[in-house]
Parts: structure tokens; sequence; C-alpha cells
């Protein structure tokens, strides 16, 4: 027996051995490989065919485009007092102070249009696209399906001015030009004031224009909010109340990045 | 029973596995010690795929600011950058802000201590003076040595005897105070040259404009008279 083990191949190819050659291989290789220059094309890799992808062009934030998104948010306010009007929400007097309201917001577009020409830039006589579908349509559909339209157009009306104020706030520290950045502060003054204005007609009286909150712990409507212009969301409780007697809150931003009005944009 | 030759000839199939673990563990080490050594040099941060956040110094920079510069620094606009901090006529500019408002905080003061209000009468004078008080500390704050401690005399001698009586003798004045800083403010904005003078200006305009239409609100002026200010700004000079 023992002579036969003696005899045994020991240095024969056995599982062993391939298992030892195997893992010094595969040793060997990851070591050459993280040796090797890394290159990723950044890319998943695809088998047949697929459509090019058209790049959006780069949006470079310049006053113009600045002043072309406030001029954008203007119009987002007209078309909104349009059709808060147009759904007779209102009877003549506040009707005729939303009406007062959607001229001051042409005025400030007319005199965006002339900030926008002396920069040999193209003045943008539209709603911003982005704040019509994110928030004002929606809001507009729940006043319009509220148990109390009139109140909720007040609150979508305060809100929208406030954007609005907030949104020149913002821009100030963005614009390069200080005659630019008192011209956005003097409209936005204007919209303020509409606020006061909205916010009275909301909470009336001195109690109204200190900040407070209801019964359930949320801020009320105050036409002095706070010491210092707020940059903040804005969020809006409209609609019809769901079961638990609750509204939909909206929330509204200022523009961002995503929602300027680029001078590449028509 | 095996003779210690034999032994020595059947030790290898029983450490054999062992070594060849040892051998697969030692060789993924060394392979690893390039690929590590690969992973710092990505975290460095040069020519890598990935580059780790930035972490911004949020004692040099406000956020408005951080913001904008991300924006700028992600659009390449090849425009300077205007100073983030007050210039040197910047701190003119805003110390006569400063001035203006340390007097409008004692005018408000003197009406409280009149004592001539209801409760909520009180209650609005109240919060208005503290958003003065607040706003001359925050442009000290931002000016440090070089703000100035007076209050603007000119302004307060203006108006000290205009605000004496019931609300609604004092609140037509203040309407007119609010506005007249407002426009002051308004007017600065061209001149400044600092982003965190400027945004600080500009927040105090969102709120002295409400000052302003609350106060006419309160007193049943005309839609026209609370939305518009035609007031001249106070004086540079004053």
């Amino acid at each position: 027996m023992n002579n036969k083990n003696d005899s045994a191949p020991v240095d024969a190819f056995t599982r062993r051995t391939l298992l030892r050659t195997g893992g010094i291989a595969i040793t060997t290789g990851v070591l050459l490989a993280a040796c090797t220059k890394k290159v990723s094309t950044g890319s998943l890799p695809r088998i047949g065919e697929s459509p090019t992808t058209t790049m959006l062009p780069e949006g470079i934030i310049s006053d113009e485009v600045l002043l072309r998104t406030a001029m954008s948010v203007e119009y987002n306010a007209i078309d909104t007092y349009a059709a808060v009007i147009d759904a007779k929400i209102f009877k003549a007097g506040t009707n005729d102070t939303l009406k007062r309201f959607s001229e001051d917001h042409a005025g400030h577009a007319d005199a965006l249009s002339g900030l926008i020409k002396q920069l040999n830039g193209t003045p943008y006589k539209k709603a911003n696209p982005n704040l019509t579908s994110l928030y004002l349509r929606p809001a507009l559909d729940l006043v319009s399906s509220s148990d109390d339209p009139a109140a909720d157009a007040l609150v979508l009306a305060h809100a929208l001015e406030t954007l609005a104020a907030e949104t020149y706030q913002a821009f100030v520290p963005m614009l390069l030009d200080g005659g630019l950045r008192s011209a956005a502060m003097g409209i936005a003054d204007e919209e303020a004031r509409h606020t006061v204005v909205l916010a009275q007609a909301i909470r009336p009286g001195f109690a109204g224009l200190l900040p407070g909150t209801n019964d359930s712990g949320k801020p009320l409507i105050a036409a002095i909010p706070s010491a210092y212009g707020s940059l903040s969301t804005i969020p809006i409780l409209v609609g019809k109340p769901n079961e638990t007697g609750n509204k939909t809150t909206l929330i509204l931003e200022t523009p961002s990045v995503n929602s300027f009005i680029y001078d590449y944009i028509d | 029973m095996n003779t210690p030759e034999q032994k020595e000839k059947l030790l290898p199939k029983t450490s054999s596995r062992r070594r060849l673990f040892t051998t697969l563990f030692g060789g993924g080490a060394v392979a690893a010690i390039p690929t590590l050594a690969a992973t710092r040099g990505n975290a460095a941060g040069t020519d890598y795929d990935t580059v780790a956040p930035e972490v911004m110094d949020s004692d040099t920079v406000a956020p408005e600011v951080m913001e904008m510069s991300t924006v700028d620094n992600a659009r390449t606009t090849n425009v300077a950058t205007p100073p983030l901090q007050p210039t040197d006529a910047d701190k003119k500019i805003l110390n006569v802000a400063l001035g203006v408002e340390l007097a409008i905080r004692d005018l408000y003061a003197d009406i409280v201590a009149a004592g001539e209000l209801n409760d909520e009468e009180l209650s609005v004078i109240l919060l208005i003076h503290s958003h003065h008080v607040s706003y001359a500390q925050s442009l000290g704050g931002l000016l440090g040595r070089a703000s100035i401690s007076d209050r603007n005399e000119i302004t307060y001698d203006e108006y000290a005897e205009k605000i004496k009586g019931s609300f609604n003798q004092i609140a037509p004045e203040l309407v007119v105070i609010e506005n007249r800083a407002t426009k002051l403010h308004i007017t600065s904005l061209q001149l400044l040259e600092g982003l965190n003078g400027a945004a600080l200006i500009a927040s105090i305009i969102s709120i002295e404009s409400r000052h302003a239409a609350s106060l006419a609100s309160l007193m049943k002026n005309s839609l026209s008279a609370i939305i518009e200010n035609n007031q001249s700004p106070i004086p540079t000079g004053a």
C-alpha cells in the first residue's frame, strides 16, 4: 500500500493545481487591470439602434435673462387675473381691484420690455410656462372646484403677488447692473403693496397685519408677515376640502434655473 | 502506520488548501493596493469621473450669494462678479440708510412712550418699531467698525413733532416716513456694488413697503393711495 502511495502522481494535473493556477491568473489579471488608466465613456453599452439626443443650448444667466423671466411672471399674473375675472367669482368691487392689479402688471411688463430692449434683448411677452403648468393651472382648477371659490381666489392672488415680489428680491444679488436692481425693487415695492391689499381682504383690520396661526397651528396670511422680505416657498391651501376637512396644499416657488426664460427661448 | 517520510508527503495535501487561500488572499490584497490608491486619488480630485461635493463656507458667503455663485460657475458668465462685502463707497450709502433707520426707530419709540394708543394700535406700532430696530442692527452688523451709531437728526427732527396724538393723527405721517425710506433704499440700490448690502437693502424694501401700505390700509385710504408710492426719497445728504 505504501509503495502505491509513494508512486502516486502528486504533481499531476489535479483540481488543486487547477484552482491554484486559476487563482494566480485571476490575481495577476486584477493587478494588471488596476494598473491601467481608467477609461469611462460615461454611457452604458447598448445593442442596436437608438435615437440620438438633441441637447438644449447652454443657458447663460444674464441680466437680460433675469428680466425676461421677471417679465414672464408678470404675464403669469395677468393671465391668472383674467381667468379669475372671467370665472365671475367676484362681484364688481373685488373685480375692479383685480383689474387694477392686472393693469399694474401690464405696466411692469412694459417697463421690463423697455429695459430688455436697452440690453439689446428680446422681450418675452408670454407667461412663464413652468409656473403655469406647475402652479397656476392646478391652482385655478382647485379654485374653480372649491366650496368657497372667492376665498380661495383671494388666497391664490395673494400667493401670486408674493411670488412676484419675491422674484424681484431674489434677482437683486444676481443682477449685475445697479440700475436694474433698483428698477427691479421699484416694481417689487408695488407687488408687495398688492399683497397687503389682498391680505387685508382676507384678514381685515389691525389683527390682519400681524402674523398669527389658526386653531391647527398653521400660519395665517398677514399683511406684514416678517421683518425681512422672505425668499422661501409659498404654501397655499385651496380647493374642495377632503373627507377630513383639509384643503389641498400647493407650494409655489420663485423661478429657478430650470424656469428661467433664456435668450434661446422664443 | 505512516513513516515520517509518508507524513511529510501527506502534509502538503492537508496544508495545500490553506496555502491556496493564503495565496489568493495575498494576491488579492496586492491587487487591491493600486485600486485603493486610485480611489484616494479620485477623492483628491483631478481627472476622474466623480468629484466629491465641495463644502461651502457659510461663514463668508450669504445663502443667496452662494446660490448665485453656483449658478454663475455652472453657466460660465464672463462678466466680473461684484464683490460680496460693501466697498468703501457702499459703506457711505449704507451708513445713510443706517442713520435713517435709527431715526425711524426712535420716532416709533416716541409714539410708544407717549402712551396714547389702544392695545391693537400699539401692537402694530410695536411690530413695526421692532422691524426698524432689526434693520439698524443688520446694517450695523454688515458695516462692522465702519458703522455709525447716531441717528439721522434731520429726519428725526422733521417728523418728531408730527407724530403726536391719536393713531389716526400719526398714521398719515408714518405712511410718509415709510414711503420715503422705501424710496431712499430703492435709490441706494443704483449705487451699491456689494452683493450682501444690496441683498439686505432689497429685503428691507420688501417689508417697508408693506408697512406703508398696511398703515394706509388701516386709514381706509383709496386703493391708489395704498399701492402707489409718490413720495420723494429721504435725501442722502440728510
